[in-house]
């Protein structure tokens, strides 16, 4: 056999995601839109936390702002969905280098604290700026629209959702082996040893959080044109603090991973609703179990089965 | 002409005087050692010339360019490369890995490249793969380049810490106790590396050692610190006769002895 374990794992998960939503209805594929718009976020936190080494509990500032300015460009300016997207992304990258600021002097709790803070002001900001937000009443998002044509439905929308994914995924692999990111995962493992390299540690920080900043914009300004109807009380500290749950036990270094997070945190309240407010047991536990024993998050276990099964039929073969 | 002038540089630590007006040269093309007892401030001198610490008083220049405002990785950028008393590296990260990213600077594309892998960006990386692996097979190290760091014997660490060092091309290396922990057999191999480094690429060496026999072969001039303070220099065989050297190393009985 010259194929290998992780091409066919890519080609198997990209059959499956392109398959999903046969034979599901209309709520189907907005919990598959949802899947996509939150695996975004993951592939956030996989360049910022996984490869950065820095801390974010303020992702939902990023989010906000992806979707406010998306939102707006396109209701107010006339913009069309796409380039209401991007710039989404751009306002939330342009935020994400002052966020940068922080963590060039501080890390760890100071830095979470930091980005708490940010995310807090920017929902405080939104919920107060009235008269260009509509504040309490929040402001209707139209559909998303490609080249003139309205996606009416969320099954269409799914497919531009997992494009965009796969767009951002593969730049997320690009990064990881380009100069600029391994420089920043160099930072990671020892800060001394790769300034004595001389890797500019204020440059790879920036772009960490640029980067992460700019896809988690991305996501919000896509979650806003599927939910059509956005309020600040959708950015909350809760999801900043989801996102990162997610991340987590989805796995900070791969990028299917990053859709296991997102499935993750897409599905649980789904399957968990009849527990109500006990659902949070259940997320706290399996934080505490995923950061104990599978550090590399829900993905490595997956990888692991995937190994076994795939030496068994080699040696069957 | 000198490469490294230092002059009067002083530093404390909270009240504790760790480098008192310490002034010397190194020449260029030279290898000189930096000696003196535990504390003596050796470390706390390399650390102010790579800019980790930065001196209260007094002025480190190289290249005839001020370093009192320069970061760390723009002294490593100017060609100074160093290595660490107690090993700095990408443990996870294989040998070649490390190799490679001491010399990435120099082959860094537009980010925007790099984010859609385009050929510009493509043809940088093959080009620092090239070289990492030429330096790997000059100092030995093909063998384990796929390894990773942490998982070899501690000689072997060293070795890629000074590949790592070494792959950019320096102008000056500080070496912080290159022979620490070997045996004389390979102490011997150290001091022949140094050699070789200046004798052939022309690489001005500062190095701190407490092997003597090392010094003694290897270096033209030696500087002595013992408390914070210069108290000899010259060449190895001026400053083992020094009076003042004797004392720090042997307490004042070995004066008089």
């Amino acid at each position: 056999m010259t194929l290998d374990i992780r091409t066919i794992g890519a080609v198997l998960v990209l059959l499956i995601l392109v398959g999903l939503p046969f034979g599901l209805g209309n709520y189907g594929y907005y919990i598959l839109a949802t899947i996509m718009i939150y695996s975004i976020v993951s592939l956030s936190f996989n360049v910022l936390i996984g490869m950065g080494g820095q801390i974010s509990i303020g992702h939902a500032g990023f989010w906000a702002l992806g979707a406010y300015a998306s939102a707006l460009s396109v209701v107010k300016l006339g913009f069309p969905f796409l380039l209401g997207v991007a710039l989404g992304g751009i306002v939330a990258a342009l935020f994400g280098a002052l966020v940068a600021l922080p963590a060039l002097r501080v890390q760890g709790h100071y830095l979470a604290i930091a980005t708490l803070g940010f995310a807090l002001f920017i929902q405080q900001v939104l919920f107060e700026w009235e008269w260009l937000t509509g504040g309490r009443q929040g402001l209707f998002v139209p559909r998303p629209a490609l080249f003139g044509v309205e996606l009416q439905s969320d099954f269409s929308y799914y497919y531009v959702l997992l494009a965009m994914f796969l767009v951002l995924a593969w730049i997320t692999g690009n990064f990881a082996k380009s100069h600029t990111g391994r420089s920043l995962m160099a930072l990671r493992m020892s800060t001394i040893a790769a300034e004595s390299c001389g890797i500019a540690r204020a440059r790879h920080i920036i772009i960490a959080f640029v980067m992460s900043a700019f896809f988690t914009g991305i996501s919000g300004a896509l979650y806003g044109h599927l939910l059509g109807h956005l309020s600040t009380e959708t950015f909350s500290l809760a999801v900043s603090l989801s996102f990162l749950t997610m991340a987590v036990i989805g796995g900070l270094h791969s990028r299917a991973g990053a859709l296991l997070g997102g499935a993750y945190l897409a599905l649980a309240p789904e399957i968990l609703r009849e527990l109500k407010d006990a659902q949070m047991v259940i997320y706290g536990v399996t934080l505490i179990l995923c950061v104990q024993f599978l550090p590399g998050g829900l993905i490595s276990l997956v990888e692991k089965i995937g190994r076994a099964v795939w030496r068994t039929s080699d040696g069957a073969s | 002409m000198a490469l490294l002038e230092i002059s009067k540089v002083s530093l404390s630590f909270s009240g504790l005087r760790a480098l008192i007006d310490v002034s010397f040269d190194v020449a260029e093309g030279g290898i000189v050692g930096l000696i003196g007892p535990n504390g003596a401030g050796k470390s706390t001198l390399l650390n102010c010339i790579s800019c980790l610490y930065r001196p209260e008083n007094g002025q480190i220049r190289f290249d005839g360019r001020n370093l009192a405002d320069c970061k760390s990785h723009q002294v490593a950028a100017l060609g100074i490369r160093r290595t660490f008393q107690n090993l700095e590296l990408f443990r996870e990260a294989s040998v070649r890995e490390n190799v490679t990213l001491g010399l990435a600077y120099r082959y860094r594309s537009p980010l925007l490249g790099e984010f859609f892998d385009l050929p510009s960006s493509r043809a940088m990386r093959r080009a620092a793969e090239d070289e990492a692996n030429r330096i790997l097979k000059t100092c030995g190290l093909s063998e384990v380049a796929n390894i990773p760091v942490s998982e070899l014997p501690y000689g072997l660490q060293k070795s890629v810490e000074l590949a790592r060092a070494l792959a950019s091309h320096p102008k000056l290396l500080l070496l912080d106790e290159p022979a620490a922990g070997m045996n004389p057999e390979e102490s011997r191999h150290v001091a022949k590396t140094v050699r070789r480094l200046r004798d052939e690429d022309g690489i001005t060496v500062l190095l701190i050692e407490h092997d003597m026999r090392v010094v003694m072969t290897v270096c033209d001039r030696v500087v002595v610190l013992d408390h914070g303070e210069k108290i000899g220099e010259g060449s190895p065989a001026e400053v083992r006769r020094a009076p003042a050297v004797i004392k720090a190393y042997l307490g004042d009985e070995g004066v008089h002895a």
